[in-house]
């Protein structure tokens, strides 16, 4: 049987499915939405026996052959009994999350042994920004000048050099909701800033450490989808289009920029290939920059980023690669 | 390096064909006209320098050939690279999980269909669309129930043509519409009236009434540009396979298991058949490899993967690769030659 930890809206875990089930391989779908009920963990002799039951499915991780960590979580429903003294209860649910907390990542540690595309755990490791920039830079790939201040006068100096910067996140997209008149609102952003409009929004002389890149000049861009040592590569002229040459993820424009089948010269792949090796990941989206001066610059690794866009553009057939992958691990 | 090589974007593919070419845009899904020598010059030269093709042609069209250029690069279907090597073609190959991706339903007056057994068959080979077609008017609790059997199975998208009669009114059937998304469209054919709801078509949910009268499988096969779909997954199967047939299977209103329902040859009674087995017949699958490129005249259209096509109603039924009946393109002088009757069905 193969896992599949996903979300609950994904075009492209739906698609993999459907080659499964092309492949006649049963597989067992477990979204972020469900919630474990019971669990039952035996020490054996040289491993462990781990049976999960959720609302309507059983998971024993003996019958596990292959396993994908696409999205979502395992997650359990941390109660604790109501009445007592509110400040101790409050202590004793912090004490249980983290007991769960820890169960989690044994129970993610022993899905790791079983062969995989992504994992759950270092997936929570590698998204560090910063910290990938200097593995990729390690791994003799290009990576954007990077500057953190906190002080406005340094944002200054640097403006004052004449060059462009951007500013950026330095963790996820920040996504927040609100409500008003009886609706929720959601708004989701990453997009990134040119610092000019940065410091005209009135900054105080000492201000929460932010991030900015040196603005490269572009080209294209580049989308490369990593799976076991495969490079997917699509170029995005993002260019083309005004609106979208600090950030084409300002999603109106997306499907309007030119998109081409990219092949990367072998020295970059080789670079790509040993920096995921390094992050122990098997699969991912790597978002690079041709630069007008003809560099390939990294900037970051998404280790389940959506592949339907590289794979529809491009004819990769990357959902059927996945599955295909999944198969001859199971 | 400078950039002077001319490359089209790998979504951008041309077509040649008698009389002139096209650029099939399969990322805006949208196509346009070229003359057939810049067909020869994007696809025989692609790759070299500009002023290397300059010269192939002796440096006699510079200025003509600069203007193509301009044109495409206006269009966003070209630009420049100095190194061709990072811009290689798509991959034309097709393939797709589902063992059956459409099938059509015929209703005629004696139809008896089991609609479980059909529709649980169709679920198994990983079809996810199908067309349902009636001769003869069927009461609105008909289409009702028949909806609430297909939302019980894996099906994401229905189209459904019915008779026009009472009770199929704009007010029910909008009704219907609203409560099962997967349909995506209710043609209400032999209506008195011609009427379709603002916005036609949308993605889902469609409605329309049209005079035009489908009461036999044979209103079917008709070719037009209003038919024509551009996209990656149709263009690569039209490029390898038949565009109407293959991974199609049907039942033609006398509860035939067919290919086509306007097909003669039939494959048992569809209410006792396993389909998987029939797929494995040989026969069943033999006209599915039948792309446009052995077609008699569309071999030379420059529409030939984005057409549709038909290999039931054929111009001359004793060579099953004759075009098309009711085309009425040429290729040779690319016009219409006269007006192709444009019906839904
Ligand atoms: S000639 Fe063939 S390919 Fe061209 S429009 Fe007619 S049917 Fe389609």
């Amino acid at each position: 049987m193969i896992l599949i930890l996903a979300e609950t809206i994904d075009k492209s875990v739906n698609d993999v499915i459907d080659w499964l089930t092309y492949f006649k391989l049963p597989f067992l779908r477990i979204n972020e939405s469900e919630f474990i009920q019971s669990i039952r963990i035996e020490s054996r002799s040289h491993d462990w026996s781990i049976k999960l039951e959720l609302e309507g499915k059983k998971l024993d991780l003996d019958d596990v052959k292959a396993y994908w960590y696409r999205r979502g979580d395992l997650k359990m429903a941390v109660k604790v009994a109501a009445g007592g003294e509110p400040v101790l209860l409050e202590q004793l649910h912090f004490h249980i999350q983290d007991e769960w907390a820890k169960l989690r990542e044994f129970l993610f540690a022993r899905l790791a042994d079983i062969p995989s595309i992504g994992n759950g755990l270092i997936e929570v490791n590698a998204a560090n920004k910063l910290k990938n920039l200097q593995l990729a830079k390690t791994c003799g790939l290009d990576i954007p000048k990077t500057y953190i201040f906190s002080k406005k006068k340094h944002l200054q100096a640097l403006q004052e050099t004449g060059e462009s910067y951007i500013l950026k996140g330095i963790s996820e997209i920040i996504s927040m909701n609100w409500k008003e008149g009886g609706n929720t609102y959601y708004q989701a952003s990453s997009h990134t800033v040119g610092i000019d409009e940065g410091l005209s929004l009135e900054v105080g002389d000492h201000f929460f450490p932010s991030c900015i890149q040196e603005k490269i000049e572009k080209e294209y861009e580049l989308r490369v989808f990593f799976l076991c040592n495969e490079l997917f590569a699509m170029a995005i002229f993002s260019q083309l289009s005004e609106a979208t040459q600090t950030d084409n993820r300002m999603e109106a424009y997306e499907g309007q920029n030119r998109c081409t089948l990219y092949k990367l010269p072998d020295t970059i792949s080789e670079k790509i290939t040993r920096f995921m090796k390094v992050l122990g990941l098997n699969c991912g989206s790597i978002d690079l920059i041709k630069s007008v001066d003809g560099r390939y610059i990294f900037l970051e690794v998404n280790p389940v980023g959506q592949f339907n866009y590289v794979s529809e553009n491009c004819n990769y057939q990357l959902e059927f690669q996945v599955a295909k992958t999944l198969k001859d691990f199971s | 390096m400078e950039k002077n090589i001319p490359i089209l974007y790998s979504c951008c593919i041309p077509v040649k064909g008698a009389s002139r070419s096209i650029v099939c845009d399969l990322q805006r899904k949208s196509f346009l006209y070229i003359p057939n020598s810049l067909y020869e010059i994007l696809t025989l030269h692609r790759g070299k320098r500009k002023e290397e093709i300059f010269q192939t042609y002796d440096n006699q069209y510079n200025d003509t050939i600069q203007e193509y250029f301009d044109f495409l690069v206006e269009q966003e279907m070209l630009f420049y690279c100095d190194d061709s090597e990072r811009f290689p073609k798509m991959s034309m190959d097709w393939m797709s999980p589902a063992q059956i991706q459409d099938s059509i339903i015929d209703i005629g007056a004696e139809s008896a269909h089991d609609w479980d057994h059909i529709l649980s068959q169709l679920e198994g080979l990983g079809c996810r669309h199908i067309q349902v077609r009636s001769f003869v008017n069927k009461s609105l609790d008909f289409w009702q129930e028949l909806m609430e059997k297909v939302s019980e199975y894996a099906i994401i998208s229905v189209e459904i043509h019915m008779k026009h009669g009472v009770g199929l009114e704009k007010e029910s059937l909008n009704s219907l519409v609203q409560t099962f998304p997967q349909i995506f469209l209710i043609n209400v054919h032999s209506s008195p009236f011609t009427w379709f709801a603002e916005g036609f078509p949308r993605r889902m949910g469609n409605l329309q009434f049209s005079k035009v009268s489908i009461d036999s499988e044979t209103h079917c096969g008709v070719i037009s540009p209003s038919f024509f779909i551009i996209n990656e997954k149709t263009f690569t199967e039209g490029w390898n396979h038949n565009s109407c047939l293959n991974r199609k299977i049907s039942v033609d209103q006398y509860g035939m298991l067919k290919n086509c329902p306007s097909m003669v040859e039939a494959f048992g009674l569809a209410n006792e058949t396993d389909f998987e087995e029939v797929l494995k017949k040989e026969g069943f699958t033999k006209l599915w490899n039948i792309n446009k490129d052995q077609v008699e005249v569309c071999k030379s259209c420059e529409f030939r993967y984005i057409c549709t096509d038909c290999r039931a109603y054929i111009q001359n039924p004793n060579d099953p690769l004759s075009k098309p009946a009711k085309c009425n393109y040429n290729p040779a002088l690319g016009k219409w030659e006269t007006v192709a009757e444009t019906s839904l069905a």
